[in-house]
């Protein structure tokens, strides 16, 4: 072998680099190939299922904004336009009023409103919603689960992994297709439950 | 700055993003729990004096289905209800025969003799032991919801929350008269019916009972549809009934008291006749959370079957000796 | 033509802001109340997503970004371009996009496109994963000097660089390997997308984040006032790939434009260490080599020891992992089944799953893990000698030549050649 022989070192180091470019191109179109199989042209968003969650509080919690981009939503045609809303009213209120001593939301986010009677209309209030749940779990145990919590999409940043869909106890919160964003219940059917066991 | 200084600030910087990632890295595991800030604390509310139950929990059984609807008692048989079944168990729990459904099922009647009366989606339908069809009327609009029959000699009366009215009908699905429209003349104040949680029964004298959920009370209907009576309080208390729409369920003792099972705070209490508590058949405590409120029904020996729709289960109560004093 | 009239669709809904969810297609559950006073239902609001033909946009900004830098770099040696197209990536990807979408974290989708097959990757993130490897392998990291917002905002930071000990940026140059391999590892078991849950700065991109985050992207610009891009050059796993294909690259930038006058003028231009002065071969190159061969026969013992170590981490490392975690917790604390405040093991219970599926679920994940640590342990061993192995061989150089692995093509060496065409 002969010692610093300059064209042949060049020579080599450039057939390395060569073949090492090629390699690696390769692999790349290899990774390209075995993902295109699979990619889709419209992007996913995260959503909740309602019927899943559990009203852990920590949509309030965990989400990277704050408030977080979770509200509460209100399915209009499930609710009962009860006087006497578990969502609305804490479970032992002094009276069916306004007062904020009676209101269960944290930050009086929900308004309601005299119909006629014996009905009240309940708005959210999404500036305020803070996505807590605390009425959802009042709506669902003690009424028809009209309020339910949602993702809104002005809000979510979309993250690549969800930051509360990571610690959800009930594995609500699941990427869907952007062109069908929401899972809003009374349009949105619970999926049959697979699991019997 | 001196070259120095910069090495001590870069160390102490380093260390706390280390300490930064590091716990929340380590501390911060997905599965660990978190408390709820927020939760919506009922528990004072469930808070039971455990004298006044009157009623022990004597043999529970599995459902072997995933949608049970309701629950009836055949001589010594238990009827399970499915969306698309009946199930019929001994007291043991074992399984003796099922039968298919035409449609989707949602109430049961008590049975008297050998016929079976099921609600489903708009429809009535009878059937004989064995599960022959005998009589079927869809006599009901789209906008029906029936939740609740009962039957008396050649009348049976139909729950509709959807139309939030009670349907008398003759056997053969006639209609006979509407029962609980407002009407002020005869002291009914009508129906508010939020949710489809409306269920009726007959008392010992063939009367006619509804829970008006909306206003938390039993109202009690003479044959020609005007109030007998009422009964029931809205509060949180033990004595009361709340949420939008309890008692959920209920039935009537042949002594004429009542069992009345609720949703929100689960739990199914005993009143007498007039409304007055008597005690606890079942603690919130032996239910899960309460989304739905059980299924109720009597057996000839005053036992009281509910059907848990949570953990699918029917569950037997029996009067302790706190009951019998 | 009907992705067109979709689109058009969605302006329509973006237009009006809410669209009637409730759709006819289904009943209503339960009917509501008959209103006597002719009360008029509001409708469940629900704001559109983002408008999709805009992940194009995103896309195309980036290809247009990558082509100006590889033309400012390579062919006009214009560090003032440089920066100013970093500076609108930062403006674009960082402030507009919100951080969001980055290549740095597309690693991830890449990898649970590969192995989850329930997960579709959008085409357009496997376009920003593929799009800045393409240029590194021809033209170096070009991705790094301009288009990456989580450089560009160290970059503007930079006012006092030192120096780090050779040594030092050697050990700490380990972390983005050990960042990548752990990343893929929790992917790949479908656990977590570390690489987004860590990044620092995309707090500042969106003026919003957890405390603790905030806390840290400080900690790190307060580096990076001393030590240029600590992010870039000892955190970023993407680096690592970028790296890979920019030390094969065939057009790299040179710092001189023509011949090398060996004027040292360079030397201390780059702030991240990542130029390389003349060696010359000491020592007889038969010998030489004859040490480099011993070296590479070692390197399996490397890998064995990296191997056995991460494969001891196995048990650990599949706690991250929320059914492991959950089931382990449940044997090992069965009190907390019936614990009311315990709010995962209580839906876990209430979902009607039986124990012996989590278990059997955990115990494969767990295998998953077994597995993955060996090979992520393996690796670590491979890339700690191979780390040694060029440390301890001279490679004969006669100019001033930037390190294709960790130049970041920033052109900032340009100016200081006074060598010109």
């Amino acid at each position: 072998m002969q010692d610093n022989s300059e064209p042949k070192n060049i020579e080599r180091r450039r057939f390395i680099r060569n073949g090492m470019q090629l390699a690696l191109a390769g692999t790349l179109v290899g990774v390209a190939a075995l993902s295109v199989k699979k990619t889709r042209a419209s992007g996913m968003v995260w959503q909740i299922d309602p019927f899943k969650c559990v009203q852990c509080g920590r949509c309030a919690t965990e989400c990277v904004r704050m408030p977080s981009a979770v509200k509460c939503v209100h399915a209009y045609n499930l609710c009962g336009y009860c006087d006497l809303c578990g969502g609305y009213l804490k479970p032992d209120p002094n009276a069916r009023s306004t007062a904020a001593e009676n209101q269960l939301c944290p930050t009086a986010a929900i308004q309601r409103r005299f119909i006629e009677d014996p009905f009240y209309e309940y708005v959210i209030d999404e500036n305020l919603c803070i996505g807590c749940a605390k009425c959802v779990a009042g709506c669902t145990s003690f009424g028809n689960g009209s309020l339910h919590l949602q993702i809104r999409h002005n809000l979510c940043k979309n993250c690549n992994e969800c930051a509360i869909a990571r610690v959800c106890p009930a594995e609500a919160i699941s990427r869907i297709p952007a062109d069908k964003p929401y899972q809003i219940k009374g349009g949105f059917r619970k999926t049959p439950a697979k699991d019997k066991g | 700055m001196k070259r120095k200084h910069i090495n001590i600030i870069l160390v102490i910087l380093a260390l706390a993003i280390v300490f930064i990632i590091g716990k929340d890295f380590i501390g911060n595991k997905a599965g660990k729990n978190m408390d709820n800030p927020y939760k919506l604390d009922v528990d004072q509310f469930k808070k039971i004096d455990s004298t006044t139950v009157l009623y022990n929990e004597i043999k529970t059984f599995q459902v072997n289905d995933s949608s049970p609807k309701g629950i009836a008692v055949a001589g010594k048989q238990i009827l399970v209800l499915t969306e698309k079944q009946l199930i019929r168990y001994d007291y043991s729990g074992k399984e003796l025969s099922r039968f298919e459904l035409p449609d989707t099922a949602n109430c049961i009647a008590p049975v008297t003799k050998d016929q079976i009366w099921i609600g489903m989606l708009h429809s009535v339908a009878s059937f004989d032991a064995n599960g022959k069809l005998l009589t079927r009327w869809k006599n009901f609009d789209e906008n029906s919801v029936i939740t609740s029959l009962a039957v008396s000699g050649k009348t049976v009366y139909v729950a509709d929350a959807g139309n939030r009215i009670v349907y008398q009908c003759n056997t053969n699905g006639e209609i006979l008269s509407k029962i609980g429209e407002k009407n002020e003349q005869k002291g009914v104040p009508g129906y508010i019916i939020p949710s489809p949680c409306f269920d009726l029964a007959l008392d010992d004298n063939g009367f006619l009972w509804v829970a008006n959920t909306g206003r938390h009370s039993l109202e009690n209907y003479n044959h020609d549809g005007s109030l007998r009576t009422a009964w029931g309080e809205s509060s949180v208390k033990i004595d009361g009934f709340i949420g939008c729409c309890n008692p959920a369920q209920f039935a009537i003792l042949p002594d004429n008291s009542f069992v009345t099972a609720e949703k929100g705070i689960p739990r199914i209490k005993l009143y007498d006749q007039h409304g007055v508590l008597q005690g606890i058949v079942a603690a919130p405590q032996l239910f899960d959370n309460g989304w739905y409120a059980p299924d109720l029904a009597i057996d000839v020996n005053q036992r009281i079957l509910a059907l848990d729709f949570d953990r699918k289960q029917v569950r037997i109560f029996e009067k302790n000796v706190n009951g019998n004093k | 033509m009907n992705r067109f009239l979709k689109y058009i669709f969605f302006l329509v809904i973006l237009a009006f802001g809410t669209v009637n969810s409730m759709a006819a297609e289904s009943k209503q559950r339960f009917p509501k109340p008959e209103f006597a006073t002719g009360y008029s239902q509001p409708n469940t609001t629900a704001p559109a997503a983002r408008f999709q033909l805009l992940e194009y946009l995103d896309v195309t900004v980036l290809l247009a970004v990558m082509l100006i830098l590889t033309w400012l770099v390579l062919k006009k040696r214009s560090r003032r371009g440089v920066f100013w197209v970093s500076a609108f990536s930062l403006l674009y990807f960082g402030w507009y996009r919100e951080g969001c979408i980055c290549a740095v974290g597309s690693v991830q989708n890449v990898v649970l496109g590969i192995v989850d097959p329930t997960y579709a990757i959008p085409v357009t993130a496997l376009i920003f994963f593929l799009l800045p490897l393409i240029f590194a392998l021809f033209a170096g990291r070009i991705f790094c000097a301009g288009a990456c917002p989580l450089g560009a905002i160290q970059d503007l930071i930079a006012f006092k660089p030192i120096e780090l000990p050779k040594w030092l940026q050697k050990v700490l140059g380990l972390i983005p390997f050990l960042y990548l391999g752990l990343a893929v590892l929790l992917v790949a078991t479908k656990s977590e997308f570390i690489i987004c849950r860590y990044d620092p700065f995309v707090g500042f991109f969106r003026w919003d984040a957890p405390f603790h985050m905030l806390v840290l992207g400080i900690l790190f610009l307060l580096v990076g006032v001393f030590v240029a891009r600590p992010y870039c050059r000892f955190f970023c796993p993407y680096g690592v790939l970028l790296g890979w294909m920019s030390r094969f690259s065939s057009h790299h930038m040179k710092i001189t434009p023509s011949a090398c006058i060996q004027c040292k003028l360079c030397a201390n231009s780059c702030p991240f260490g990542a130029i390389n002065e003349p060696v010359a071969e000491t020592g007889k190159r038969r010998s030489n080599v004859y040490r480099l061969m011993v070296y590479f026969l070692v390197l399996p013992f490397w890998i064995g020891i990296g191997g056995y170590a991460g494969s001891k981490m196995h048990v650990q490392l599949s706690r991250f992992n929320r059914t492991v975690y959950l089931a382990d917790l449940i044997i090992e604390h069965p009190e907390v089944k019936n614990d009311p405040n315990n709010i995962d093991v209580r839906t876990f219970m209430s979902l009607g799953k039986s124990m012996d599926k989590l278990i059997a679920e955990a115990v494969v994940i767990r295998k998953q893990f077994e597995t993955g640590s060996l090979i992520l342990g393996g690796f670590m061993g491979l890339v700690i000698g191979m780390s040694l192995i060029r440390l301890s061989t001279f490679r004969k150089r006669e100019d001033w030549e930037p390190d294709q692995t960790n130049c970041l093509s920033c052109a900032r060496c340009m100016p200081y050649c006074p060598v010109k065409e």
